[in-house]
Order: C-alpha cells, then structure tokens, then sequence
C-alpha cells in the first residue's frame, strides 16, 4: 500500500524481508495466536486529504462556535483575546513535534519555556514553586487534596460553597475509593461562617474558589490562619489566573497550595479542552508535588541549562510509591500560556482583567434596570454574576440565542436554589454597544 | 553563525514595552473603581514587558534550542514518535472545533457530538471493545480511569477485599503508579528468560485478594505476549480484571485487537498510535474502552443518540463520574480521527507492519554490536543491552548522549529495568530504508568509538547547544524560578 503517512516502498519492504530471510511480512506476526489474528480486519475505507477534509468541515459546520455569538458564556472556561502571534510562535513544529525533554541538551528550548512558566505561575500566585503542569484545573485540584491527606495523613476536605461543579466532580471521583470524605459547606454571609460548620482536628485541607464559580470575590484574609490553627492545608483554585491581574496573589495569605485552570491564559475554548492545569505551593511541600518540575543547572561548559529535576517524584523511577501517576501533562498549553504572558505584559493582562471587570459591573447595572431581573447574591464579584430572572428560563435563552446571544449559564442544573438564575460572564471583548442590545432584547421578552 | 543564547523573559523586559494592546471597552471607570480595595492586588505584577518582536525572536530562539520529529529521526522507545501530518493541525483548527465553548446547548454542538460518538465507534473496532470513553487526558489517566472502573465493578461484586493488582517487571511506570492512586496494592511479576510472563508466574497471587492484572502487548521488550489467552484466562477465572496499556499498540493494529485478547479495558495513547503530536510532553489523549460487562461504570457523562440527535447523558447510576473538567482533549481527538481516516484499516494495517519491518531490520543489524539478550524476532521495538566490549567507563547514556552529535534523538535508555544498559529503539513506520541505513551506519560507528575513543563519548555531546548538563546540581540545589539577581 502507498501513502504519503508511510515512506517505505513495496521494494525497500522486499529488501528488507529479504534481510530478514523471510518470505512474507506476517512472518513476523506469527507469534501471536492464529485465532487473535483472524478476528482483526478493520473494515474501513482510507481517504485522500481532500476527502477527509469534507468529512470534517461538515462536522464542523453542524456546530455553531461561541464565537458567532455574542457570548456570555463562561461558568469555567474563559473566552479572552488571543494575540495573533500566539498561534504561528506555538506552531513552530520543533516545540510540537518534540517528546518530553528528557534529553535536556536537545530540549533547551522546552525547557527554558517551562522554567519560564513556573517562574510566571509562581510570580502571579505568589507561591514559592510551581510544577510543569497538570491535565486541567480539575485533576490539578483533586492532586492538591490528594498531597494534602497525604502530608496530613487525615482524610476529611471541606469545599467552601462556590466551587466549579467540574472540579467538584472530578474530586469525588479521585477521592472515593481512597476513603477520603469531602464536604461541601454550605452557602453563608461570611466564608468564616461557612468555615465554621465544617473545620476540625480531622481535616486535612479546605479548598476556596476564588473569585468562585459564581463570579464572587473572597477576602482570603485570616481563614488560612485559622485552618492552619487544626493543622490543616489551605488550598486556593484559581478559574480564570487573568484575575491575578487585580486580585491579591493567594501567597500573600500564606495559603499552602494555589491551584487551577490555566485556560484562559491564550489557549481556545476548543469544545473543552487540551486545557491547562497549574500547580503552586509553599515550598515544604516541595517534594510532594506531582509532576514534571524543571530546575536551572549548568552544563559542562559552566552555561546556564535546564534540566528535568527532582524526578525521584515521579513515577517513571518511583513506580507505585510515585507522588502522583501523571506522564504526559500539558507543555505545549503551558508554552501557550507562556507566549501569552510575555506578549500581554503586566499592562496587557491588567487592561485585559479591568476591561472584562468594567463590563460586568456596566452589564450588571443595565440589567438591574430591567424589570424581572434580580440579583442571586449580594457579595462583590469579578467577571461574571449570577442574576435571577423571572420567567422561564429555557425558552427565554433559546429566544436570546435566536437573536444571537449566549446567555449565560443556566444555574438551575447547579443548584436548585437557584432555579431562575443564570450565569453572566463578559470578557474584554464585549461592547457596549452588545450588552445595550442584549439588554434591549431580555428586557422585551420579560414584558 | 555564532548563536545568541536567549536570556530569560524577565531579563529582557524594559519598564514601557509592549507586545499587545488588548481590546479597550467603551466604559468608563478605572482599576481602583472595580475592585474593593481590600481584595486588590498590592504584589507587583512581575510580568514581562516586550514587543512583539521581541518575544518573536525569543521563542524563535527556543525552538532552534529544540529538537521534535520533523528535524530529525527520533527511534525512542515506546513512544512511538511518528511523524505528524500538517494536514491534522489544519483541521483541529476549524473554527467550527476550536471555538466551542464545551458548555454550549447541545443543539449548537451536533457536529462535535457526532465526531466523538463516531470516534468512540472507530476506537471500538480497533481495539475489539464495546464501548469507549474520550475523557481521559493521557495514557496514565487512562489507566486511572480504568483501574477506578475495576474498583467500582468490584465494590458491586461485593469484593472490596480484591486489592491487588499485577504487573510485570518490565511494565511502564505509569502502571503501579496509577495502580496506587486507584487504591490498589501493587505486586510486581517477572518475566521468563524467554522476556515474556509465564502462566506460572501469577499462580502465588491467584487468591481472594487477586483484582487483576495490567499488561503490555507487545510488551516493553518489544515481544509479543505469546501466552497472552492463556493469561487472561487465569486471571478471570479467579475472579480478576485484566488491564491493556496500549503504549504498543502501534505494533499490532489490524493484525490483533486487545479485545480478542481477553482484555476487559484498554486505553488508547492518541498522541503514540495515532500521530497526534508530543507537544514536549502534551497533550496526548488517554480514550479508554470497555468490555459491555464494564459499561455501566464508564464516566459519565457519555454520548447517547436521541429522536433529536446526539445528547449527553448522566443517567448512569453506577458511573465512576467524571475523571477531567468537560469531555475530554476534543481536538486531539479531532486530530486522531482524521488520522485513522486517512489511512484506513489496511493503511493501519500496514503502518503496523512498516514499523516492526523497521524495528526488526535495525535489530538484525545492531546485534553484532550492542548486546541483544533476547535473540529472537521482535515487534514495533528492541531492547538492546548496551554496547559490546567497551572501553572502562563507557555506558548507554555516552552512547544516548554520542547520537546528539548526529542529529538523532536518542532511544529510551535505561528501560526497561530488566535489561542493564538498556536501549529501546522504537523506529516507527515513518522511516525511509536510508534513514535505518544511517542510523546502523552511526550506532556501528559509535560502538567502534566505545572501543576506541571512550573520551569522545563520554563527553558527548559535542555539536549540541548545550553540553551535557549538571543533573545532579540541578537536583540538589534546586534552582526552579528566575529570581532578580539570580
């Protein structure tokens, strides 16, 4: 068979049989069972490029991309303005096509980009150390209580209300068959009070969203304080890093693990992922951390080089008493996130923060005008709000989608408290000019 | 010409350069307005302050600093590194992919749906299983996806007391590490002298406690499991799961399925077998599939078909739940799927076949010179033990670090642990019959340097942008951030 995917020819497979003193290629097969053998035709035609290039534009064109809209659409991932530069520096195929840099004399650039990542991740959160990456805000969470019931040795996490419903899944699942209990502390005035109901000597980590999934700003001030107090880890879960920008860093409150989803730093929505997880801690749990780190050293030349360090983590030397089973992670979305940074600046990533935040406040006012619209809760938020509406919610997105708007996030599915409530996020990319109209046509479908 | 050595982002940065203006809006009100002084940011923010340019030519820099399968044949071992066609990159790139919000109604999003439930589909058929999952990020959280199914489908036996799980000496890595984190005892089997496990060596653990086995096959040695019905058997009928870690899977495709095997679960590594690119570490995609008696745990939610069209579901009360944030890499799916298409099955078929054509002839020739310590043919990669009759002092990593100079990414060194002095020489099917001649041609030359020139290779590399670097220093004083002064 010819295909441009398979460079040798039918004569260079001859010759190669013939170096093998073998008469024919399933020779080489012969050592699995013949009954295995005989079950394994696929029944699938091969195409040209053009051919599959049909197939898939017609999937693609059955979608209608957020981008065709005006979108209000976050609850966990973060349309924000991606710099052109971005795509062409990240598709530099000697970055794509490369493996994990295990060879670090021919992964300098890999691995200075890393290096550059955990320097830029540890900076924003204001942690001592950051690791390479994990999968996505989620696996990076349930990591994080996972070190922390191993550093603690307890097995109790209390979740302060507000927590991204995916990250909350995710940890159920990675914590259910270890015996560890989460507990989700109900919603209050004060996070103190949520606190409260929840915190004692069993508890090996409490976990805060911050800003939440409901767009709400925490004051972290003390409650690291007092957690620590029962011996326990603080860990913060960061959504959307472009907060950063504005909000305290967490170390500054001496919380013990800074974790999240690094998406919204440069990389698409792409129905979900590859995202990207990030990892920052104090540095006494270093050695605890799981993943790839890459540390600075000196070649044999005395240049400064980087180099996969402190692998003795890992699982590929420590097997099953490895701190965490991840291999592949994320390096090229971390590379992402690193082009994005370096070309938005502090002043990008600040005008990029405000101007999302202006809109929301802007968004929010106008909608408080309208009549049937009402605030869900009463506490300081960011970029995003939950509003309650009055009428019925499904039929009144669907009419909005009608007219080209995401509305937002049904909240009903999330809580059933808040059963009439939607989920608004305004990136920098709204205009006035959009969130008029949108309030325009909310407000005559409330008549 | 001479190269400038990139210095770090923060480095470079000069108070008052940019490199992009975001998006002004059209509203008044500034930082201190928006955000309640008590929560604001008071930490410099240390980013970078560059132009466009600036940042170009750094990341340029980088990848010149780079080494990734199109600059140079990359024969690591069980990782398959094939190449990765352009076409791919084009696609996931469609707007109609890469802009959808994963929380989109589902009406705005049947064409993905459709893609991923038909993904599921081809994956089914390759591997000889009945129903997949796509929520796994990589092939170690596809064995922790299905080790968590293990544990529910044995809770539901009522047999929690089956915590141990199998795994041969020459199994990755990720295996007992995954293996742990599902909350299982790990105990380790080894291999025959023939390098394949043997039915009698899982007879001491064939009790109560048994919950199942993970394998490779081919396995890590490059040889196919012959025993392999015979091992499944045994394990189920003393009741346990039996794991494939479709790191090799490249090898057998269309030629045998894991399903056919006896297997019961199966990921699949997306960015080895199905040429979605490495991205220096990721991301891959971990699909894993299941044997029907093992649906019902699958995460959820999963694609189901409606009178409407395609739909999520959570209605699967003994789900696991959700293993990752959303669905799962969708555009590495994306990627894989246009793969599979293009060649079809003969062309998988034949890709297989290429690429144990290619390992076995770099084997049959290498043999004079390196250790072979299982002599026999091999699949999609070959173990060697280290080079023969060297000069004192030389080892595997001069000789790993002697093929920089040649501009060939070294094999995988030092594993599998069974072999001392290992090389795992995975070519792959991307190989023209000049590049295999060239690498025997180099690896033939590098032995008579063993012998000969020890202190060229132990210097090794010489061509490279760096020498070899301080692993150790970088190890015990641990330097992991750029800080001012520094």
């Amino acid at each position: 068979m010819t295909h441009p995917y398979l460079p040798l020819t039918g004569e260079e497979r001859r010759r190669i049989l013939e170096k093998l003193d073998l008469a024919s290629p399933e020779d080489l097969f012969a050592g699995i069972p013949a009954e295995i053998r005989s079950k394994a035709r696929l029944d699938l035609p091969s195409h040209t490029e053009h051919e599959v290039r049909r197939i898939f534009t017609k999937w693609a064109e059955k979608n209608i991309p957020a981008s065709r809209y005006v979108s209000f659409l976050g609850a966990g991932a973060y349309e924000h303005a991606i710099p052109a530069a971005v795509g062409p520096l990240l598709g530099q195929s000697a970055f794509y096509t490369s493996y994990t840099p295990y060879q670090p004399e021919i992964s300098q650039g890999m691995l200075q980009a890393i290096f550059e990542f955990q320097t830029l991740i540890a900076g924003l959160t204001g942690m001592d150390v950051a690791n390479a990456s994990l999968y996505d805000g989620p696996t990076a969470l349930a990591e994080a209580v996972l070190l922390a019931c191993a550093y603690t040795r307890r097995s109790k996490v209390l979740l302060f209300s507000g927590l991204n419903p995916e990250a909350e899944k995710v940890l159920h699942t990675y914590t259910r068959f270890l015996g560890i209990k989460v507990e989700s502390l109900p919603y209050r005035e004060e996070r103190r009070e949520e606190l409260a109901a929840g915190l004692d000597d069993r508890t090996a980590a409490v976990v805060l969203q911050n800003p939440d999934f409901m767009g709400i700003i925490s004051e972290i001030g003390d409650l690291p304080e007092i957690v620590h107090q029962m011996n326990a880890l603080f860990i913060v879960y960061i959504n959307d890093p472009v907060s950063l920008a504005l909000l305290e860093a967490p170390g500054v409150y001496g919380v013990d693990l800074t974790v999240g989803e690094g998406q919204a730093f440069g990389l698409p929505l792409s129905f979900g992922g590859p995202y990207l997880g990030f990892f920052a801690a104090r540095q006494e749990l270093l050695r605890r951390l799981p993943g790839r780190i890459v540390g600075e050293t000196v070649d044999a030349e005395g240049k400064r080089s980087f180099v996969l360090t402190l692998q003795a983590r890992e699982q590929h030397i420590r097997r099953e008493r490895a701190t965490s089973n991840i291999c592949s992670n994320q390096a090229l979305c971390a590379l992402a996130a690193v082009i994005y940074l370096a070309l938005l600046g502090p002043e990008g990533l600040k005008e990029t923060a405000a101007g999302a935040v202006r809109n929301s406040r802007y968004l929010y006012h106008e909608l408080m005008r309208c009549p049937g619209v009402e605030p869900l809760i009463n506490r300081p938020f960011f970029h995003e709000f939950p509003v309650r509406i009055r009428g019925d919610v499904p039929a009144i997105t669907r009419r909005l989608k009608e007219k080209g708007f995401l509305a937002g996030f049904p909240l009903a599915a999330y809580r059933a408290e808040y059963a009439g409530g939607i989920l608004l996020y305004t990136s920098e990319l709204r205009t006035k000019e959009e969130m008029d109209r949108f309030c325009d046509e909310l407000e005559g479908l409330l008549r | 010409m001479k190269e400038m050595k990139p210095p770090l982002l923060l480095e470079m940065s000069r108070p008052g350069r940019r490199g992009f203006l975001p998006p002004q809006p059209d509203l008044p009100g500034t930082e201190e307005e928006i955000v309640p002084p008590g929560l604001r940011r008071r930490t410099p923010l240390r980013l970078p302050e560059l132009s466009e340019m600036e940042v170009t030519r750094y990341f340029t820099a980088l990848a010149r600093r780079n080494l990734g399968v199109d600059q140079g044949f990359y024969p690591l071992g069980s990782c398959t590194m094939k190449y990765n066609p352009k076409f791919l990159e084009e696609l996931a790139g469609l707007p109609g992919f890469k802009d959808l919000h994963p929380l989109q109604d589902e009406e705005t999003v049947q064409g993905a749906l459709a893609l991923c439930y038909y993904a599921e589909r081809v994956f089914a058929a390759l591997t000889g299983m009945d129903e997949f999952t796509l929520q796994p990020a990589a092939g170690a959280h596809g064995e922790l996806t299905g080790l968590f199914i293990m544990k529910a489908a044995l809770q539901e036996r009522g047999e929690d007391e089956r915590n141990v799980i199998l795994v041969p000496d020459t199994a990755h890595g990720t295996n007992p590490a995954s293996a742990a984190l599902a909350g299982f005892t790990v105990r380790t089997i080894p291999s025959s002298p023939e390098g394949i496990i043997e039915p009698a060596a899982l007879e001491p653990y064939l009790g109560p406690t048994l919950a199942g086995m993970m394998l490779t096959n081919p396995n890590t040695l490059g040889l196919f499991e012959e025993r392999i019905l015979e091992l499944t058997a045994l394990i189920h009928d003393h009741g346990g799961l039996v794991y494939y870690d479709g790191a090799n899977l490249n090898a057998i495709l269309g030629h045998a399925r894991p399903g056919d095997m006896g297997f019961d679960l199966v990921h699949l590594n997306l960015h080895k077998t199905f040429a979605t690119p490495h991205g220096g570490g990721g991301p891959g995609a971990g699909p894993l599939g299941v044997k029907a008696h093992l649906a019902k745990y699958l995460p959820v939610p999963r694609i189901i078909t409606t009178a409407e069209g395609y739909s999520w579901s959570y209605d699967f009360p003994s789900s696991i739940g959700q293993v990752k944030g959303f669905w799962g890499h969708f555009s590495v799916i994306v990627k894989a799927l246009a793969y599979i298409l293009s060649l079809g099955g003969e062309g998988l078929k034949q890709a297989a076949q290429d690429a144990v054509l290619a390992a076995n002839y770099l084997q049959e020739q290498l043999k004079d010179d390196y250790h072979l310590p299982y002599d026999r043919p091999c699949m999609h990669e070959f173990v060697l033990g280290g080079v023969k009759n060297p000069a004192p002092g030389v080892r595997t990593l001069d000789v790993a670090k002697r093929l920089l100079d040649y501009g060939i990414h070294p094999p995988t060194i030092y594993f599998p642990q069974v072999v001392p002095e290992a090389l795992m020489i995975e070519p792959t099917e991307s190989v023209t019959l000049e590049l295999l001649d060239y690498f025997v041609a180099v690896m033939k030359e590098i032995a008579v340097q063993a012998r000969e020139e020890p202190e060229r290779l132990k210097t090794a590399p010489h061509t490279t942008p760096v020498r070899r670097v301080d692993e150790v220093r970088a190890a015990r004083n641990p330097v992991l951030k750029w800080k001012e002064n520094s």
